[in-house]
């Protein structure tokens, strides 16, 4: 399966005109929550016609003050309206001193840190009666840095017992920022939590960042990354392409997911292919 | 929250602070990075902010804009999960907090309460419609109003003259209503009249029927006849503006 982001960008297009043809889409339900009118109405077709993945921003499941209950409830009878598959959110914060940042910023890689996000997580998940699916996060630089990534992802995934969702263009940006060998990392993740994979475009700022803003095709690297991810699960989970800025003629993105697709059928197929 | 912070937790906060004010940057694993940051996030806000205020945002100069959003999102903790909210906390921010210009906008507030209505009653919930029928009788069927509306009262024309333009001659009485079609939901405006806006407060409050609207007139009109005939061309006017949908069905 192969999904995409559905943007209000290209709304129109997405549902007349047949260019593109997704298994499924994704939306932030902080866009869509409580909203009526015009977008009430696209929206419908929209899960008229395709299965609804839900991926949060507001969470902040890294926040220091715990996260905001009357805010999960509503997330909870989102997911129930909306039927959605599933609801995934980011291993991150972006709300601290009670005010909320929009934007996802980086856990600081600590055992305060662990513990926090944990017991966040965990009433997370009370409350919504599911698993949590928590994205590996880019990130630029960090806060204070105690154990590795990878350290500080399976712990949380442990002690929790949330599901992930592997963002392959996060790590590869991950890899690139910080110095370190990508499928490395993949390997040293929890992959039988994986239920969830994003991949995306991002902008290379100079020879020592890349910036992960979801604005950019896909580059080969990153699908090889994919590729060798789906080697290690050797299962079939949902692939999301992300495209937030700089959206290109639906054709591209089409063809793009076709790439993925057959990236995925190379590996769980190869008979086939 | 504990008021025992730990490291960790005393972290994030300055990290939070920081980017709110672009002061006093943390010491980050990367230093070099760490603007990349408060770079990222003030630029969702302007962005925001300016797609919701484009008409304040045109009055104002490039640096006047700038520091109002800069002194709200410094001197505001925001309070929404949904950021295409958060410009109605800008509004209420000003509402209470003087705005950082030198300049004196007398219809300030006016504007910025106008400009975030356009939003909020294009992003509304639905709210219930009552079965109606394009056909019936204006004199004497009950009409049935679109409840998807607002009506602001202002003292300057901010609705109808560019902004540049405006002075203390222009202040007086002026209603103007912001709808969401019934048919293609997009926000729709329209400057009323004062008896104009007392007849479609009814109609949103209860059942009425030609003959409940005679009342209101009659404060202004002495003429019946002229009373009867303003009351229709209200109905028509409203009809074919969307403001009145239709009649109540009668059962058959």
């Amino acid at each position: 399966m192969v999904g995409i982001g559905y943007r209000k960008e290209f709304s129109k297009e997405f549902l007349y005109d047949h260019k593109i043809h997704p298994d499924f889409v994704e939306v932030a339900p902080e866009n869509w929550l409580g909203v009526g009118g015009y977008w009430k109405q696209e929206f419908k077709k929209v899960r008229e016609k395709y299965p609804l993945f839900l991926h949060g921003l507001s969470l902040s499941i890294g926040s220091p003050e715990g996260v905001d209950i009357d805010f999960v409830k509503k997330i909870k009878a989102f997911i129930e309206e909306t039927g959605a598959v599933l609801y995934s959110e980011h291993l991150s914060f972006s709300k601290v001193d009670n005010a909320h940042l929009y934007d996802l910023l980086p856990i600081p890689f600590t055992q305060d840190a662990i513990d926090r996000v944990v017991e966040n997580i965990l009433i997370v998940q009370d409350l919504l009666g599911r698993r949590l699916i928590l994205e590996n996060a880019s990130y630029y630089t960090l806060l204070k840095q105690e154990i590795s990534e990878p350290e500080f992802i399976n712990e949380i995934v442990r002690r929790s017992d949330c599901e992930m969702l592997l963002d392959v263009n996060n790590v590869y940006v991950n890899s690139f920022n910080h110095h370190y060998d990508a499928k490395e990392f993949i390997s040293k993740m929890p992959l039988e939590r994986v239920k969830y994979i994003h991949i995306a475009g991002h902008f290379k700022v100079n020879e020592h960042l890349i910036i992960d803003t979801h604005g950019a095709e896909i580059i080969d690297p990153v699908y090889d990354l994919l590729d060798f991810t789906l080697q290690k699960l050797q299962r079939e989970v949902p692939i999301l392409l992300e495209r937030d800025f700089n959206i290109p003629e639906l054709e591209v993105l089409e063809s793009e997911m076709t790439q993925l697709r057959n990236i995925q059928n190379k590996v769980l197929n190869p008979m086939i292919v | 929250m504990n008021a025992i912070l730990n490291p960790t937790e005393k972290s994030q906060i300055h990290f939070g602070q920081y980017i709110r004010s672009g002061k006093n940057p943390p010491k980050t694993t990367v230093s070099d990075n760490t603007h990349h940051y408060r770079e990222l996030v003030y630029s969702v806000i302007m962005d925001t902010m300016s797609n919701a205020y484009p008409i304040l945002k045109n009055f104002l100069n490039a640096k006047e804009w700038e520091n109002a959003v800069q002194y709200f999102f410094e001197n505001h903790k925001s309070q929404t999960e949904q950021i295409w909210k958060l410009p109605f906390e800008f509004y209420e921010f000003y509402l209470e907090n003087p705005f950082p210009t030198k300049k004196i906008i007398p219809f300030l507030n006016e504007l910025m309460y106008f400009e975030w209505l356009e939003i909020e009653v294009f992003m509304m919930e639905d709210l219930e419609f009552l079965p109606f029928s394009e056909k019936g009788n204006p004199k004497t069927d009950v009409l049935i109003p679109n409840p998807e509306i607002k009506i602001l009262p202002l003292q300057y024309p901010i609705h109808n003259k560019a902004t540049k333009k405006i002075t203390e001659k222009d202040k007086g009485q002026y209603f103007v209503s912001l709808h969401r079609d019934y048919y293609d939901k997009q926000v729709k405006f329209n400057e009323l009249s004062l008896p104009f806006v007392e007849m479609l407060v009814l109609l949103n409050e209860q059942e009425t029927t030609f003959i409940d609207l005679y009342p209101i007139l009659k404060k202004y009109e002495s003429d019946s006849e002229k009373i009867s005939e303003q009351i229709l061309e209200f109905i028509r006017f409203a009809l074919e503006n969307n403001l009145i949908l239709g009649y109540k069905k009668t059962r058959n």
